[in-house]
Order: C-alpha cells, then sequence, then structure tokens
C-alpha cells in the first residue's frame, strides 16, 4: 500500500484481496479482543461529523419553550442540502428516584425523536403526544430515530448553579463526568411504525448505517448545553454565564447499555464483518506505511492526547478492563515504544506488533491511534463498505458434503467451546414484556418453554454438524431440511458465512459468558468511550465528548476532538 | 379501519406469535419471511396466518413446512426436469409466496407460480404445484421492487383486528418483568 486511495468493489473483494495483511478472524473475533476495542477515525460519530463539516450541514435551534426548570421543549433544525430534519425533545423533571438507566424505566426527563422534514405546529402536537410514551408509542414513516434520556443527577444543578452564579464548572468537580444528559437508546429502523431503514430513497443524506441516529445523539446532545444554559439564565439572569470556551465542548452525552446490543450482534454476521472489516482494513493501510516525519508527529499527538485526556480523567480499573489512569500508562509505553521503533523501515508495524504482544487494551488502543493515520479509505468509500445485504439465498441442490466442507474451514473454533458440558448451556436469552427489555435466565431457575431467543448460533451449528456425520454427502439441503427443518437457520448462517469477521467466536449461552465484551465492540464501533461497566452485562459510556457544537460546525472544523483535554479551574 | 406498521414489525410480530403457538426458532423465522412477503406483495399475509392459528392447534407449525416441502420439491424438479407438490389441506398463499418468487429467480416454473400470484392474495388456497426448470427470471430481491421499497419508505396498512391478533399472539412469547425480577439480577 502506497497510502492512496483504493476502491474496491465490494467489502468482500477488498477483505479477500488483502487477507494476508490483514490480522486473522481468530484474533480480531475473539471475545477478550472485541472487548479491548477502541473508538476509530471510522467510528459512526466521527464520519457523520466529516462528513457535515465537508457537506455544508448547518444545524440550528429553532424553538427552545421552556420554564425555568428547563421543562417543555425544543426544536433543532438540520439543513442537509435542501432537506430539513427536526430534532423535537420534549423535557420534563423527575424525582430523584424515577432515575434509571434501564431500559424498562417508565419516564424520562427527555424525549425526543428524529423527523424527516420541518415539523409543524399540528404535527408537532402530535409529537407531544406519542413521543414521551416511548415503546408504547405509535409513530409513523416521517420518524426516523426515537430516543429518551435523564439529566446527570450529579451535575445537571451543579452546573446550572455554578453559571446562575457567573462562575464556570469546577474541573475537579465534574470533569470525570464527561456529559450534562444520558441517553439509554435510539430506536430506528422501523421499530415502532418508523421509517425503515431500508425505505432511506437513494440519495438520502442520511441513507448510512446509524448515521441518523447519530445525528439525533449529537443534537441531543446539545440540548444538554442549551438546557443547562437556559435554566441558568432564569436562575441567575443577567449575570449568569454560558459555557466558555474551555468547557462549550467538553461534555458529551452519557448513554446507558444493556442487553440489547447482544441479540444485535449473533443476529447480523455481515453487519458485524462490515464494522471490524473497515477497521483492518484501515490498520492494515497504516501498518504498510512508511514513517514520514510528518505521520510520526501525527501519531506522537495522537499519543499525547491520549495521555492527557486519560490522565485527566484519573481513577482505577474498570474490571474486567483497564481504567483511565491505566489507559494513560499504557499510552505512555506506546509512545516510549514508537520513539524505539520511529527509524526503522515500517515504524508503524513494529509499533502495532510489540502492542500485540504486549495485552488486548494495548493492542487494541494502538490499532485504534494508528488508524488516525489512515489515508487508504476515504469517507464515501466507508459509507459504501458499511452497506451491506444481509439477505442470504440458500441453494436447495446445495449438498451435504459442501456443508461439511464449510464447517470445517470455517467453524473449527466451535470445538473450543465445550459445547456439549452443562456449563454451555447455562442460560437461555428471553425479552421481558417491559419495553421488550432483552434479559438472559438460568435453565435451572426459569424454564424458557417457547420464550427463547434463538441467538445460540454456536450450539445451533454444533447440532448441524452432529446431523450431518452420519448422512451420505450427496444428500441436498432441500431434502435435508424437509426431515430437519430445526437446522433451518443454521444451514442459512453456514452458507451465509462468506466473510471473515461476521462471527463472535463465542457462546452465548455459556456460564463464562461475558455480555460486556461484544457490547463494548458496538459502542467502540458507534464511537463511545470512556467505558465504566456497571455489572456483567451493562455499563456506561460517553459519546461526542470533544466534538463540534452545532454552531461550529463548517468547513473549517477539524476531526481532531476526541479525547478532549480537562478544562483548567473555572472562573473564580 | 387499517394501521401502517413497518415490514419489520410483521417479521418479528409474526416470529413471535408462531413462536407462542408451537413453531421452533426456524419454522418461525421462515413463516415471518413468507407472511412479511405476502403482505408486500399479495396482501393477506396476516389474515392467512390467523385463518391457519383459527384450524386449531399444530395446524401452523405444519403449514410451516411448508416451504421446506416446496425447496426439496425443486430438488426434485431441478434433477428430473419436473416435479408434482400437493397440499393436504390448501395452503394458504402467503405460507409459500416467497418461496415462489425465489424458485422463479433460480429458473424453476411453478403453476401456480409467481406470475399467476400476482392475482392473488395471502388467503387463497393452493393445494398443488407443478414444477418445471425453465430461464430464471432477474426479479428483483426481496427488497429492491417496488412494491418493497414502497412499504420500507411509507409502511404497509394492515388491517387494525388482524393487527391486534397478531400483536396479542407475539405478547405471549415474551416474559413478564415481574417474573424475570424475581429470579434475575437488574440489566438496564
Amino acid at each position: 500500500m502506497s497510502g492512496t486511495a483504493v476502491r474496491h468493489r465490494s467489502l468482500g473483494e477488498a477483505l479477500s484481496d488483502r487477507r494476508a495483511e490483514l490480522r486473522s478472524p481468530e484474533v480480531v473475533m475473539a471475545p477478550t479482543q472485541l472487548g479491548a476495542a477502541r473508538l476509530t477515525r471510522y467510528s459512526f460519530t466521527r464520519t457523520l461529523l466529516r462528513r457535515a463539516a465537508r457537506e455544508g450541514w448547518r444545524s440550528r435551534l429553532v424553538v427552545l419553550d421552556m420554564d425555568a426548570e428547563g421543562r417543555g421543549h425544543a426544536v433543532y433544525r438540520t439543513d442537509i442540502d435542501g432537506r430539513e430534519f427536526d430534532f423535537v425533545a420534549f423535557t420534563t423533571t423527575l424525582d430523584e428516584s424515577l432515575h434509571t438507566d434501564r431500559v424498562v424505566a417508565s419516564a424520562w426527563e427527555v424525549s425526543g425523536a428524529l423527523v424527516d422534514g420541518a415539523v409543524d405546529d399540528a404535527y408537532l402536537a402530535e409529537l407531544r403526544e406519542s413521543v414521551p410514551l416511548q415503546e408504547s408509542a405509535r409513530l409513523d414513516p416521517r420518524v426516523l430515530v426515537l430516543t429518551r434520556g435523564n439529566r446527570s443527577v450529579r451535575f445537571y444543578d451543579y452546573l446550572v448553579g455554578r453559571l446562575a452564579g457567573g462562575l464556570q464548572p469546577e474541573a475537579d468537580k465534574v470533569a470525570d463526568a464527561g456529559y450534562i444528559l444520558r441517553s439509554t437508546a435510539f430506536y430506528g429502523n422501523g421499530k415502532f411504525g418508523m421509517r425503515s431503514y431500508l425505505g432511506y430513497p437513494e440519495g438520502h443524506p442520511l441513507r448510512v448505517p446509524y448515521r441518523a441516529q447519530f445525528l439525533c445523539a449529537w443534537l441531543f446532545r446539545e440540548l444538554g448545553y442549551d438546557q443547562v444554559e437556559h435554566c441558568a439564565r432564569a436562575r441567575g439572569g443577567d449575570s449568569a454565564a454560558r459555557f466558555d470556551s474551555e468547557w462549550r465542548r467538553y461534555f458529551g452525552l452519557g448513554n446507558a447499555t444493556g442487553l440489547g446490543l447482544v441479540p444485535y450482534a449473533f443476529k447480523h454476521p455481515r453487519v458485524l464483518n462490515a464494522w471490524a472489516g473497515v477497521r483492518e482494513l484501515a490498520l492494515a493501510n497504516v501498518r504498510a506505511l512508511p514513517g514520514t516525519p510528518e505521520r510520526l508527529i501525527d501519531l506522537r499527538r495522537w499519543i499525547g492526547r491520549a495521555i492527557t485526556h486519560f490522565s485527566a480523567l484519573g481513577g482505577g480499573d474498570h474490571p474486567p478492563w483497564l481504567g483511565p489512569a491505566s489507559i494513560a500508562a499504557r499510552a505512555r509505553l506506546v509512545g516510549t515504544r514508537l520513539d524505539e521503533v520511529a527509524d526503522g523501515p515500517a515504524p508503524f508495524d513494529a509499533l502495532f506488533r510489540w502492542a500485540e504482544a504486549h495485552d488486548v487494551e494495548t493492542c487494541e488502543l494502538v490499532a485504534s491511534l494508528l488508524i488516525e493515520l489512515d489515508e487508504g479509505l476515504d469517507d464515501d468509500e466507508v459509507d459504501r463498505l458499511l452497506r451491506v445485504d444481509e439477505e442470504v439465498e440458500v441453494d436447495p441442490l446445495t449438498t451435504v458434503d459442501t456443508l461439511r466442507h464449510l464447517l470445517v474451514e470455517r467453524y473449527g473454533w466451535l470445538d473450543d467451546l465445550d459445547l456439549d458440558a452443562p456449563s454451555g448451556r447455562r442460560y437461555w436469552w428471553v425479552v421481558s414484556d417491559n419495553n421488550d427489555e432483552p434479559r438472559r435466565a438460568e435453565r435451572t431457575v426459569l424454564d424458557p418453554g417457547h420464550h427463547e431467543v434463538a441467538i445460540d448460533m454456536a450450539h445451533r451449528l454444533h447440532a448441524l454438524r452432529r446431523t450431518l456425520t452420519d448422512l451420505p454427502g450427496d444428500i441436498s439441503i432441500g431434502t435435508l431440511l424437509v426431515d430437519h427443518p430445526g437446522h433451518g437457520n443454521a444451514v442459512k448462517r453456514l452458507v451465509g458465512s462468506d466473510q471473515p469477521y461476521g462471527e463472535p467466536r463465542d457462546n452465548a449461552c455459556a456460564s463464562d459468558y461475558l455480555p460486556l465484551e461484544l457490547q463494548r465492540f458496538q459502542l467502540a464501533m458507534y464511537g463511545m468511550d470512556n467505558f465504566s461497566p456497571k455489572s456483567t452485562d451493562w455499563l456506561r459510556v460517553t459519546l461526542f465528548q470533544g466534538a463540534p457544537r452545532i454552531d461550529d460546525l463548517g468547513p473549517a472544523t477539524t476531526d481532531d476532538w476526541v479525547w478532549p483535554p480537562r478544562p483548567t479551574e473555572g472562573s473564580p | 379501519m387499517t394501521i401502517t406498521v413497518a415490514p419489520r414489525e410483521v417479521v418479528d410480530q409474526v416470529h413471535r406469535a408462531s413462536r407462542s403457538h408451537g413453531c421452533d426458532p426456524d419454522l418461525a423465522d421462515r413463516l415471518a419471511t413468507e407472511i412479511a412477503f405476502c403482505e408486500i406483495h399479495h396482501g393477506g399475509g396476516i389474515a392467512a396466518w390467523v385463518s391457519i392459528v383459527d384450524a386449531g392447534d399444530g395446524r401452523l407449525a405444519e403449514a410451516a413446512h411448508g416451504p421446506f416441502r416446496l425447496a426439496a420439491a425443486e430438488v426434485v424438479a431441478r434433477s428430473t426436469g419436473s416435479a408434482h407438490l400437493t397440499f393436504d389441506p390448501p395452503l394458504p398463499l402467503a405460507v409459500i409466496a416467497r418461496s415462489l418468487r425465489d424458485l422463479q429467480r433460480r429458473g424453476v416454473r411453478c403453476t401456480p407460480g409467481a406470475d399467476s400470484a400476482a392475482g392473488l392474495t395471502g388467503t387463497d388456497p393452493v393445494p398443488s404445484l407443478e414444477l418445471t426448470v425453465g430461464e430464471p427470471v432477474r426479479a428483483g430481491t426481496s427488497r429492491t421492487d417496488d412494491a418493497s421499497e414502497a412499504a420500507y419508505h411509507d409502511g404497509l396498512p394492515v388491517d387494525r383486528t388482524l393487527w391486534q391478533r397478531l400483536s396479542d399472539s407475539a405478547a405471549d412469547f415474551l416474559v413478564s418483568e415481574a417474573a424475570l425480577d424475581a429470579v434475575l439480577e437488574p440489566t438496564s
């Protein structure tokens, strides 16, 4: 690779052509590796804002109608090449006892929707009735995304109080928070009657996976700033301050994430393959680059940002992961190692090989840092590579021999999972009747009956393999499935497994299964950071911390906003 | 009275409702795909699902085998040039609507087939099929034809009463939060 962009017809072709340069699926899709992933310049928050800046998207606050406590509504309008999108947020206050991160909460301080088009008064009145209902709402295809969240219990009132008194926040009081509002879900793609993703027509500016959700999230973050400043003005009058230049970008949006991501990941192998595949292509591009002075300076700058950001956050480890202080220490080691290899012929490859031998957190931190240097993928290509066709057509004439060959070639890793042991089936997955929240239950405690969500792909492929063992090789799938329709999904999965990074090498039903690992991978691909696990099953993160505000967006907007430095001490 | 729903809601609800009526996940997935396709292209998909459930216990799982039987007949047709398939009792078109389209794309002509089914609705019974090998028809995928694009963009109007029947059955797939909270750690 010379570092110049090479366009591929498809992701599959790109991954196949460059297989020798890429990390193996055994490494990339190992649970602990997935559970160490970090955001990259191709994460969705980053690609959204680069495109928005490049194409001149314009967002503005058109309505903020709230009382002194911040109860009311706000509308943000984004103009994209002549099309308007409104983010409508309805706000209220809740007693602190009603604050919860759980999806099953029944009330939220903020509920919002991203709408394709400008919202008039009549539609606003409709949305005011439906949007706060969240999962109980019936929406229509004008709505692209539905979301909700709460204020930070610790910091919202503090921030209002400081600004109302004409003061800036005190860094040591709030800088570890990273957010003002904390979201919990960004529903889209046909849920509750909203527009299906496949219904975004050709040329639609949000016709890229998750682009609508992250536009919505970026505006949700903006709301937090505007709400705090509004409440501060209401309390402090003319003497109230606004966030100064150090603080006005520092806060991101919080997010609490639960088990819902896990079934999604197991059900969408081609999506996972695209996310990981783009990252691996970018990493391979950079590892092949020579170490020019400009690139080395750039990488040292990024390492420095990481050290500064994570040092300032501080704090101990968050088992099973490293905490900010440890990550900062790892980043210092990375900087030292870079100095040692900088004069070699392939310093970035040397740095990565060192990181691989170190530990998974260091390895993925270095992957993230290196990808900042990538010149081989442009944003248009990334958007295109992320649009995957998930349909798998199974030809009934495919033979048992072919299936057996595919199982040997692609699913040998099943043997490492101890699927026949009782511990391999300890859990089953279920959906709660409250807001469709996925949960996992122990078989010995709760009988699955007909309620089991079939994300046990490892078991299903294992069972298919057993059935195939005793069958003649020339039997066709069409004949096989008449007698064994219960293997239908496994056969489809196998036939469609022509991508390297589609399968997490894990068993979601095992007693030692750790949902956090797959959750972190997905959140990192979204562009989230500051992973703070609260149990084995859910965690808190931040996104858009340091990102441009809506007023900042323009052709001069740069992409180096992640890992912002902690603001200095506030005004006296 | 109609209600506008997204195609994925039809898939999700048919899957869950079929699980509640005794289908294993693989059968329920296949039914959901066929019924949603039918609802988009012919109408009557959900009505057909309800009619099968009303026909009695076990009838849904039996009907869900229809696409698998059709695939086996396709194997015979492509090996020998033709095949005959009988459904007794007759299957509603909705259960095999998508499979008929897929057959056509692989060059297997059916009578009645995807062409003649254009005038049918999902509840119309299909007592038998004649399969003959012909030329593949490059129809769009299930997501790129005009009917699908309209459904994904504008939603799909379906009968409100039937939708409620389907949704009520789908709700039985879920487990009550109280039961889960009693035995599980809370999560987000």
